[in-house]
């Protein structure tokens, strides 16, 4: 596993943590209508660990000595994940500022901070869109370049 | 006039057909029957088309592939992926700048209009299309060198 792959796990490994952690707050928040508990944010520092832990140590063990940062190959398919990641960007975007419009009708409105939650979730999206594309095509030996 | 040249018209007016004949249909519709289903998807398709026209020059090209002409080499794709690219950062940016003035205007209790929504998306279609053109004259300019 070379740098490119084991930074694709990283993001997706970031993703799954932070949609447990949003998820765990949204239901709480929002479905539930109570604070989050003291006892689960130690269940969500002790996830943090170890998910830190593993990041160390995937990152100090290297494929070889002379391991490159990332050769032609790697930045031919990391920019491949990106233009694959701005797709999904761009139509998570639209449909989430279309739905709203259409659901609220002409004369609806939003709260604000729902442009933030719109905005972080379509990065965390982005982040895993970008991870999935970079180790799909090191499975299938980008055979387009 | 040389193949790549047409090619570019092709695309230019092709672009603006699809951009402009839905777009002024949509409009006549909201305003004579107010916001429905028809215009808002018309308005998805034309922000899909407007948003992801950088894909067709791909696409074209492995159509193309059989003919013994090139007319978009390694280094076009590589100066068009990396304009696509600096265009999706500075997407990221406005997107980012549009929620914290928004909240800095209304506040962090207020609402926004859902109508300022799909405005927000178009203008960051427009910043987008303007940074990816940009880029692309900048890097032929310079001779679409590798700046890695």
């Amino acid at each position: 596993m070379n740098r490119t792959q084991k930074g694709a796990l990283l993001i997706l490994s970031g993703f799954i943590v932070n949609f447990a952690i949003l998820g765990y707050l949204f239901i709480t928040i929002f479905v539930l209508k109570s604070l989050p508990k003291r006892s689960a944010a130690v269940v969500l520092l002790l996830l943090l660990a170890m998910q830190f832990g593993w990041w160390v140590l995937l990152l100090r063990k290297r494929q070889s000595p002379a391991e490159p940062e990332a050769d032609e190959r790697d930045k031919a398919i990391m920019r491949n994940a990106v233009l694959v990641s701005f797709i999904s960007t761009w139509l998570l975007l639209e449909a989430a500022t279309l739905i709203p419009a259409l659901m609220l009708g002409e004369a609806g409105s939003v709260p604000v901070y729902i442009l933030t939650f719109i905005n972080f979730g379509v990065f965390l999206m982005a982040g895993l869109v970008y991870a999935v594309a970079i180790l799909v095509q090191y499975r299938y030996g980008s055979k387009n370049e | 006039m040389n193949q790549t040249k047409s090619v570019s018209w092709f695309y230019f007016f092709l672009g603006l057909a699809c951009f402009l004949i839905p777009g002024v249909v949509a409009v006549f519709i909201v305003y004579d029957k107010g916001v429905s289903f028809v215009p808002v998807f018309m308005f998805a398709g034309i922000v899909i088309w407007g948003g992801l026209f950088w894909v067709f020059p791909f696409t074209f090209g492995r159509l193309g592939k059989g003919k013994k002409k090139v007319t978009f080499d390694e280094r076009d794709q590589l100066i068009h992926k990396k304009s696509v690219m600096a265009g999706y950062v500075v997407l990221w940016i406005y997107f980012v700048a549009a929620c914290v003035i928004a909240w800095c205007i209304v506040g962090p209790h207020g609402s926004i209009s859902v109508n300022v929504m799909p405005l927000t998306l178009l203008g960051g279609l427009v910043i987008f299309t303007l940074v990816q053109g940009l880029a692309s004259l900048i890097q032929y300019s310079r001779g679409g060198k590798e700046h890695e």
